[in-house]
């Protein structure tokens, strides 16, 4: 049968050096997701899908090439790196490419970050399909003028080994599940608003009830019948932890390595400058156990730590990999982001919304960009009204807009109540003063 | 559940002439008009038998992993076996210093029993490892087994694309000095330039679909797409911005004049990011470019009308066959047949025959968008929409080109009658929920219009609109249709499509712009 992950990356990586790169790393990968989808009450979708591929980094007369294949038979993978090696000789040097000094391997977590599930292999297709027949009936059953409901599971089980010629080996096995659910419901003007709930952890005993999803998501796309849009004007703006990792989103690009080697960052020369008011403290954190996120290395193979990127909004880190710290002369950090935390608050989302005499919460994003150069951003929301402390109608078609340099300064509180089920756990965000467009 | 579509900064002229000539070519060496032929003709790897020579993929394997398949019955199974290549080069520093490579390989397996989909995948060629996904993806039937189709009928297309060409025979030391010479010129052209990086994508896919009708076609379709990226810096002031253009084709994609109108695109649209004001907020008029902006009906409509959501009742556009949506100067189509764009197919990834599906003719909302299943839920035929992103993913219906024809009205009239409003001129992609019809937009350049005229431009921002109330604002169009010479990638279902977009000059009488200005 086909050989372990890790004497094929080996091997791999032996073959390369042998056809004549310098150094060279190999990732493999095996995984198997199942995902069963119902819709209306009967079984809509099945599929299942089991994938292994190599991915490989080769460091030839100072040049550098990255190359990835799914047909893994070896006199394939052979021929695959005998191309790859003559396409990587043809480039331009860049001397700033080379594995990463292996002092960066060592001080590796000993820690048991329980990524994997071994009840992942005990799941049959009798059970796949009650679980996702649960939430899909929880969606199917609620009380109102739905359309179409659908609910979904799916589990996912990954193996990878990296080796690299000077000297590191990782290996990772880790297993995933969700569950989400989406009604469409039916509107008085002919529109069939829609909304989703969704949950995923990587043990399945960390999910919540399948029907809690279903109700939530058939809850939500009810609450969104009758939407208006408000006037154009400058407001308080609360945004749902489900969402708020998304607006998170927007503002790291510049804080990556090639974002400032390349001088598209508004973050350029801000470290331990203000970039957000003191209620923003961020915090990436690798070593979270069970964390969708987690890791003990990173893509270079560096030890994972946690770090405070921004403390109080004053910038303290950036995301440096190994190739743009070279060539930016830092220290590398960490090139992406692992589980994203922000420091929590005193209170949860509803008890804010009672303390806010106007504003918008805003429950969902829709389009939208963002310039991590100059900082611009303008996204479209939708949501609820806020007046007098209490959810008034939803609200829709309508858009915030400003400049990341300014925004977060404009952060006045942060909730109590962090998203559990993402690699993004943020909490409610609370912004004054956003600029928000709508009649 | 909402749909994306992400873009380059597009091109605004149109591929003109040669493309249309490839239109009419049929596969060398297949079938030779005899249907009962074998279906895996020992050939060149341009032909069908590209899957048994290098895999060994014979006919008679196929029927036996067609044969597991079916083997709990069910209404309709198919086998997509694929097989691509790609190479991307970029430079940076002037210098092209980073290649990725990358193979794909695999079969996908599936099941259709009424509307209900089994679908599993193998990465493996080998018999035992086929037969494997096909049992998996019979696991949505539960009755009698059902033959597999005596003998297979190979079927010939009309070609939009030339699919005799192939990458992996150009050299990227061909390609190289394309790129370093941009990057020369770039850098030339103003001397606030900091930083330029250039990308260069191209890509090769052979796949054969094979159904359990016996339906045979293969295709081998190449894509390449260049991206020029810049930043500029004055006054301590940066800005960046790109121009790109993409297409179904080789190197012959990349003549002079495009070339030269790409970089200029891509320095101007820059230059302009210094001098942006910010952008009125609220409803207003907003006029589009023609081009690019094709991405509106991309999203305000395209989505929409695709037959899935339309069977589940899930579209806002549901039901409404028939009716006036637009003024009669309106006509919208979703074409796979244009020559050489990224949205061209010559079948779809079920076999379906390519075709120009109107939308919108005259104002009047026409038909749907179908794969095979929206089809028979219809009593439809195919339109040749049923797209995968790859042999792991079930085919649904999906855009090619997408774009509204020319209309009646002169560009300038057109931007003389907005006392106060916009006008659109890059966009960066955009996003639509498909039931509620409320959709967006990203505007990378604009331009604020007062009195007649265009004044200040505007950068970044976004636009909300909904669907069926943005086409009934649609009061003039323009008469200078351009197809976009770019294209974006599509998504939806997890799924990614290149898709094309076209559009002349558009006023919308009013939409919400979402600017930070008070």
């Amino acid at each position: 049968m086909s050989p372990s992950l890790e004497d094929l990356t080996k091997r791999t990586v032996a073959y390369a050096i042998e056809k004549g790169a310098r150094e060279a790393m190999c990732g493999a990968r095996r995984g198997r997701s199942i995902r069963l989808q119902y819709r209306d009450g009967q079984l809509d979708r099945m599929r299942e899908s089991a994938t292994a591929s190599i991915w490989v980094e080769l460091y030839v007369d100072g040049r550098y090439s990255r190359n990835s294949t799914s047909d893994l038979r070896w006199r394939a993978v052979q021929e695959f790196i005998d191309q790859a090696i003559e396409i990587t000789r043809v480039l331009g040097e860049d001397p700033f490419r080379a594995l990463p000094d292996p002092s960066l391997y060592k001080g590796r977590s000993e820690a048991n970050l329980d990524l994997f599930d071994p009840s992942c292999d005990k799941l049959d297709t009798p059970s796949r399909q009650s679980l996702a027949a649960a939430v899909a009936d929880a969606a199917r059953s609620a009380d109102g003028p739905i359309v179409s409901s659908s609910g979904s599971w799916s589990d996912n089980r990954s193996e990878s080994f990296q080796f690299r010629s000077n000297g590191f080996e990782g290996h990772s096995l880790v297993t995933s599940f969700s569950i989400s659910a989406g009604v469409t419901v039916e509107d008085s003007d002919g529109r069939r608003p829609q909304d989703w709930d969704f949950a995923a952890a990587r043990h399945i005993e960390d999910l919540p009830e399948p029907r809690t999803i279903g109700e939530n998501a058939a809850r939500k796309a009810l609450s969104r019948r009758g939407q208006r849009k408000l006037p154009s004007g400058t407001m308080t703006v609360v945004v749902d932890p489900q969402s708020a990792g998304r607006l998170l989103r927007y503002f790291l690009p510049a804080m990556t390595g090639s974002a400032l080697y390349r001088r598209r960052s508004f973050l350029l020369d801000r470290v331990d400058k203000q970039v957000g008011s003191h209620n923003l403290t961020l915090i990436d954190d690798p070593l979270i156990v069970r964390g969708l996120g987690s890791r003990l290395f990173d893509g270079d193979g560096i030890a994972a730590h946690p770090r405070v990127l921004i403390e109080r909004g004053v910038l303290r880190s950036y995301f440096i990999a190994v190739y743009h710290g070279r060539k930016l002369d830092m220290a590398p950090t960490g090139g992406g982001t692992s589980n994203l935390f922000i420091a929590p608050g005193a209170r949860d989302r509803d008890a804010i919304i009672a303390s806010i005499e106007k504003g918008v919460l805003v429950t969902g994003f829709i389009g939208g960009g963002s310039d991590s150069t100059a900082g611009d951003f303008s996204i479209g929301i939708a949501g609820f009204e806020i007046e007098g402390g209490e959810l008034g109608a939803p609200v829709g078609e309508m858009n915030i807009g400003g400049n990341h340099k300014t925004f977060w300064n404009k952060l006045i509180e942060v909730g109590s109540d962090p998203f559990p089920y993402s690699s993004s756990r943020v909490p409610t965000l609370v912004f004054e003063d956003v600029a928000v467009s709508g009649v | 559940m909402s749909h994306r579509i992400r873009r380059g900064i597009s091109r605004r002229d149109f591929l003109l002439g040669g493309a249309a000539t490839t239109a009419s070519l049929t596969l060398p060496g297949w079938l030779a008009g005899c249907a009962s032929r074998s279906v895996l003709p020992s050939a060149g790897p341009m032909t069908p038998g590209y899957f048994e020579e290098h895999f060994g993929v014979s006919e008679g394997l196929i029927r036996k992993v067609m044969g597991a398949a079916l083997s709990r019955g069910g209404d309709f199974a198919d086998l997509f076996f694929q097989h691509s290549s790609s190479t991307n080069l970029s430079l940076e520093d002037s210098v092209v210093n980073r290649a990725s490579t990358s193979m794909d390989l695999g079969v996908g397996i599936r099941v259709v029993v009424g509307e209900q989909t089994g679908y599993a995948f193998s990465e493996e060629l080998t018999e035992e490892s086929m037969i494997g996904a096909a049992r998996t993806a019979a696991g949505i039937a539960a009755s009698q087994s059902i033959s597999p189709p005596v003998q297979l009928e190979g079927r010939t297309h009309r070609q939009y694309y030339d699919t005799k060409y192939d990458w992996r025979t150009v050299g990227v030391g061909r390609v190289i000095p394309l790129l370093e010479s941009l990057d020369e010129r770039v850098r030339a052209a103003d001397p606030a330039v900091a930083r330029a990086q250039i990308y260069f994508s191209s890509s090769q896919r052979r796949f054969l679909v094979v159904d359990s009708e016996g339906r045979t076609s293969f295709d081998n379709r190449p894509t390449t797409r260049l991206i020029v990226s810049i930043v500029m810096e004055k006054n301590g002031e940066r800005h960046s911005n790109r121009g790109s253009m993409a297409g179904r084709a080789g190197m012959e994609l990349y003549t002079e004049e495009r070339l030269s109108a790409l970089l200029e695109r891509a320095l101007t649209r820059t230059r302009l990011l210094f001098d942006a004001v910010e952008s009125p907020r609220g409803e207003m008029p907003v006029v589009l470019a023609a081009g690019s902006s094709g991405l509106l009906l991309h999203e305000a409509i395209g989505h929409g009308m695709e037959a899935d959501f339309a069977r589940k009742g899930t579209s806002i556009f549901a039901g409404r066959i028939g009716e006036r949506v637009a003024e009669p100067f309106v006509t919208i189509v979703d074409d796979g047949t244009t020559p050489e764009l990224r949205g061209a197919i010559n079948f779809d990834d079920e076999g379906n025959e390519s075709q120009r599906t109107v939308l919108v003719e005259d104002g009047i909302l026409r038909g749907y968008m179908h794969d095979r299943i929206s089809a028979r839920h219809y009593g439809v035929e195919s339109t040749g929409s049923g797209r995968r992103q790859s042999f792991r993913h079930m085919p649904i219906p999906r855009m090619r080109s997408t774009y509204m024809t020319a209309g009646p009205h002169a560009r300038g009239e057109i931007v003389a009658g907005v006392k106060r409003g916009i006008l659109a001129e890059s966009f960066a992609g955009g996003q639509v929920k498909i039931g509620a019809g409320d959709y967006s937009f990203y505007v990378k350049n604009g331009w604020i219009i007062e009195d007649g005229k265009t004044t200040a431009p505007i950068k970044d921002v976004n636009i909300m609109g909904n669907g069926p109330e943005t086409l009934s604002r649609i009061t003039m169009v323009g008469d200078d249709f351009e197809m976009d010479f770019d294209g974006g990638t599509c998504g939806k279902d997890g799924q990614q499509v290149p898709v094309s977009l076209g559009m002349p000059t558009v006023l919308i009488s009013s939409i919400t712009v979402g600017g930070s200005k008070s």
